[in-house]
């Protein structure tokens, strides 16, 4: 455990001090993440201003809620930036490099491939969060901080998660570059709206399948002292860890599987 | 000159042909975009009844119609995401940009071959599915007038040809800056609201709606969106096309301007 | 560490391996509606096709193939990279399939095409990097620093960043670094290509006294004759997956020697004036019992004013081996 944060220190370190050299290219990156997470919250914010709120939700809730998406999203692109990646990554052999390395792919590609811009999503997530309790001022209890905490990390794995399954496409030399994408843009677009103005089909599909709803949604409704209003009651509210766990099961499963079949299939 | 341009049509062809094939051929990445695109379109259809369900003055525009827009905006925003800025300032930082140059087609003709061909692909095979599905499940229109579905097509390859021009532009900066990606993301998160594609000119706050009437964006998504739910009608169809056009012809003469000064200097440097 | 594996035989076992490659026919065949929905031919490649052979410890071995013949496929095999589709193969006695991170840590890869180092930070940065991967402790990574340092010339190339280096002095960064955790396997793809021919000869000779002062072991795929026959003692000759000649250099240039010819230039008065002289072309073959008395004999009929070898060289018997092989 010493080594290995050891080793995750030292690249964010080499990772770092390697982007610095660029700083135009590090400035560019990160401001230009930033303004994509500001522009598509300023979408919402347009629409919801304008209607003055969806199912009883107000501005300040939303806004709250889609920060806490984009500090996930955030930590994703910078963290796991070698996974969304990933087709770029086994196609130019760096697979081959970290496979005859004596560590997981998992432990190498995060801290090999980080990436500052996702400090953009970070900071912007940051400022919507503190932007919507300025407006909806969230319940203060002492479990406040705490749980913010676990809904973060569940909803940094959640993504996480869906997004080793498509990149686990992959390693059967399939091209999928533009799913990752897909899936990036879909989540936001859907984290942008409380999960309860959708039909119950996509309520399910957003909790069970792709359950983005456990990111902000069903975990923020405990900060704002709601009932369930969707289509699965009070006990969801709680499970966003649950939720996370199930998922990256799947999720590290599938990627395991990958890796098997890219040893048995390969490259030429 | 009259020689070299009618010889650089077979070669336009040839390019478009190939990226819109490069495209069919990524299956997973199709059937993930029709899969993805669905379950927007089915979030934009319930969010927009749930906008109208609260308590605000009456829009104008019926709800059935306004779904018709959300879903044709999100499918014409995913057909217009290429990765040519990628690609190109790849290009340019490794200094391959140079078999580019060389080769006796416009660059920017070139660029617009890949860039149409991977956009009429993905329109073909992701757009048209999910609009299909939506037309059977959810509140999706046909166009709104005979003159309406005429008019549609055209305007949204305006529409296209000026956000090519715009993608010419950020990737001319390249030349510039190494790196050029941050731009497109950010890009990438003006866009939907930009050209009008996830929230209509008109319900943008007074001043604001009006002042991006100005910029050339609304050009991409909102005016054949609005054309073809029946939004903009009868003359204002033809001003809206002219503006369009208008936009291409500026944007598209303002890349090729820059472009040549790029390509002297880069000749000059050596790269 | 390495005093043991060299106790207990092969380093390497290679057991009929075998490894296939299902490959798509005709990759852009994309079906009537251009969606590939149509089922796609499939063709079995053999990459890798029944290899038995056993590497020696602290020896250096030759991989030489045409492109396609399945080089890389064995490497990526002995680093557990791909996984055999049968028969095996054992490094140190594990498969490396099996153990990867076991077999891994004894062995060291250089990529001629690839780096393994941060391209814009300082060498000294990415080897410190290596080290926590591999999990090389303070203290043993400080020795092994000083030496590779002093044998591979690094002293001041250390704090500079490979960008900043010239070709030769990186292959020599990457040499370094895919030694730090002290493997007794070192595994060398093309490490020379592009090379002029000082950093060429300066690589070699590095290798050879790794080889001999550290007691690694190397396998060293290359399409540079050169290399292999100067860095190594054997050589397997790999052709459509399967072992075209597999043992000593020297046996291989003996058969080498078969084609080798003498070419005398020989001034030969014509009778006419003391003057006047003509130049004539004598081949000698260089292998056949009776050299000697034809030097003779050639020498006894005018002075020999010029003398050059022909044909015969690795390469030449190499491409004929592998030409005959195809046909």
């Amino acid at each position: 455990m010493g080594t290995y944060l050891a080793l995750q220190m030292a690249y964010l370190h080499i990772g770092l001090k390697s982007a610095l050299q660029y700083r135009v290219n590090f400035v560019g990156g990160v401001l230009g993440l930033l303004t994509h997470s500001l522009f598509a919250a300023l979408g919402g914010i347009v629409l919801i201003d304008r209607f003055g709120g969806v199912e009883g939700w107000e501005l300040g809730q939303i806004v709250f809620m889609f920060g806490l998406t984009r500090i996930q999203t955030g930590v994703i692109y910078s963290v796991f930036r070698g996974i969304v990646g990933w087709e770029f990554y086994v196609q130019e052999g760096f697979v081959d490099r970290y496979l005859v390395r004596p560590r997981g792919l998992l432990t190498q590609v995060p801290g090999a491939e980080f990436d500052v811009s996702g400090f953009g999503p970070m900071i912007a997530g940051a400022g919507l969060v503190a932007f919507g309790a300025a407006i909806s001022p969230p319940n203060l209890t002492w479990w406040l901080v705490p749980w913010l905490a676990v809904v973060i990390s569940s909803g940094i794995v959640i993504q996480l998660s869906l997004t080793m399954i498509v990149a686990s496409f992959a390693f059967y030399n399939v091209q999928m570059g533009a799913a990752t994408n897909s899936l990036e843009r879909t989540a936001w677009q859907m984290n942008l709206f409380p999960a309860s103005a959708y039909s119950a089909g996509v309520q399910a599909l957003i909790t069970v399948a792709l359950p983005w709803a456990f990111m902000a949604f069903y975990p923020a409704h405990l900060l704002y002292g709601r009932d369930s209003d969707g289509l699965f009651g009070s006990p969801v509210l709680y499970l966003s860890p649950v939720a996370a766990m199930a998922a990256f099961a799947v999720g590290y499963g599938v990627w395991r599987r990958g890796i098997r079949k890219y040893q048995g299939m390969g490259g030429m | 000159m009259i020689h070299n341009r009618t010889s650089s049509l077979a070669p336009f062809l040839a390019i478009t042909q190939l990226h819109a094939r490069r495209t069919l051929v990524a299956r997973v990445d199709i059937l993930s975009n029709i899969a993805f695109g669905v379950l927007l379109a089915y979030g934009l259809a319930f969010l927009w009844q749930a906008l109208y369900r609260a308590e605000f003055v009456p829009p104008t525009v019926p709800i059935d119609r306004m779904v018709t827009y959300a879903i044709l905006g999100s499918v014409v925003t995913t057909s217009l995401q290429t990765g040519i800025v990628y690609y190109a300032n790849w290009r340019i930082r490794t200094g391959d940009i140079i078999f580019d140059i060389l080769r006796p087609i416009n660059w920017q003709v070139s660029l617009l071959g890949d860039f149409f061909g991977t956009v009429i692909a993905q329109f073909v095979a992701v757009a048209l599915p999910v609009v299909a599905i939506s037309a059977v499940f959810l509140d999706f229109r046909p166009p709104a007038s005979t003159v309406a579905a005429l008019v549609f097509g055209p305007s949204l390859i305006l529409g296209a040809l000026v956000s090519y021009s715009i993608v010419f532009l950020i990737l001319l900066l390249a030349f510039r800056y190494t790196q050029v990606g941050g731009i497109e993301s950010a890009m990438r998160g003006f866009r939907p609201l930009l050209t009008g594609a996830l929230v209509p000119l008109w319900f943008l706050p007074g001043g604001v709606g009006t002042a991006m009437e100005q910029l050339p964006f609304p050009a991409i998504a909102f005016t054949p969106l609005s054309i073809y739910i029946g939004e903009t009608e009868g003359a204002d169809i033809w001003v809206a096309l002219a503006r369009q056009a208008g936009w291409a012809v500026v944007l598209l003469a303002t890349g090729a301007y820059f472009a040549r000064r790029g390509m002297h200097k880069l000749s000059i440097q050596g790269g | 560490m390495r005093e043991d594996s060299s106790a207990t035989g092969p380093i390497i076992v290679a057991n009929q391996l075998t490894r296939h490659y299902k490959v798509q026919k005709n990759a852009l065949k994309t079906g009537r509606f251009g969606l590939g929905l149509v089922r796609r031919e499939m063709e079995i490649v053999k990459a890798i096709d029944d290899l038995n052979f056993t590497i020696e410890p602290a020896t250096a071995v030759g991989l030489i193939g045409l492109n396609g013949a399945g080089k890389s496929t064995l490497l990526k095999l002995i680093t557990g990279v791909l996984v055999p589709t049968s028969g095996e193969v054992l490094v140190g006695g594990l498969q490396p399939s099996e153990h990867r991170k076991e077999v891994v840590r004894n062995i060291g890869v250089v990529f001629g095409h690839r780096s393994q180092l941060w391209w814009d930070v300082p060498l000294i940065d990415s080897l410190n990097v290596l080290r926590l991967i591999y999990s090389v402790d303070e203290k043993d990574y400080k020795q092994r620093l000083q030496s590779l340092t002093d044998l591979l010339e690094m002293g001041d190339l250390l704090p500079r960043a490979p960008r900043q280096l010239s070709l030769g002095q990186r292959v020599r960064g990457e040499i370094m670094a895919s030694l730090l955790h002290g493997p007794n396997l070192l595994i060398l793809d093309e490490p020379t290509v592009g090379l002029d021919i000082i950093a060429k000869a300066k690589i070699r000779r590095l290798i050879r006294s790794l080889i001999e002062e550290e007691g690694v072991t190397v396998i060293l795929a290359s399409h540079e004759v050169s290399d292999i026959e100067e860095i190594c003692e054997r050589t397997i000759l790999l052709h459509e997956g399967r072992i075209l000649y597999e043992g000593t250099i020297e046996a291989l240039k003996a058969q080498a020697n078969v084609e080798r010819s003498l070419v005398l230039d020989v001034e030969r008065g014509t009778g006419q004036g003391s003057d006047d002289v003509v130049v004539e072309q004598v081949t000698i073959p260089l292998s056949g019992n009776d050299t000697a008395r034809r030097l003779a004999e050639v020498a006894s009929l005018g002075t020999v004013s010029g003398a050059q070898v022909t044909g015969g060289s690795l390469e030449v018997i190499l491409a004929r081996l592998f030409d005959e092989a195809t046909n």
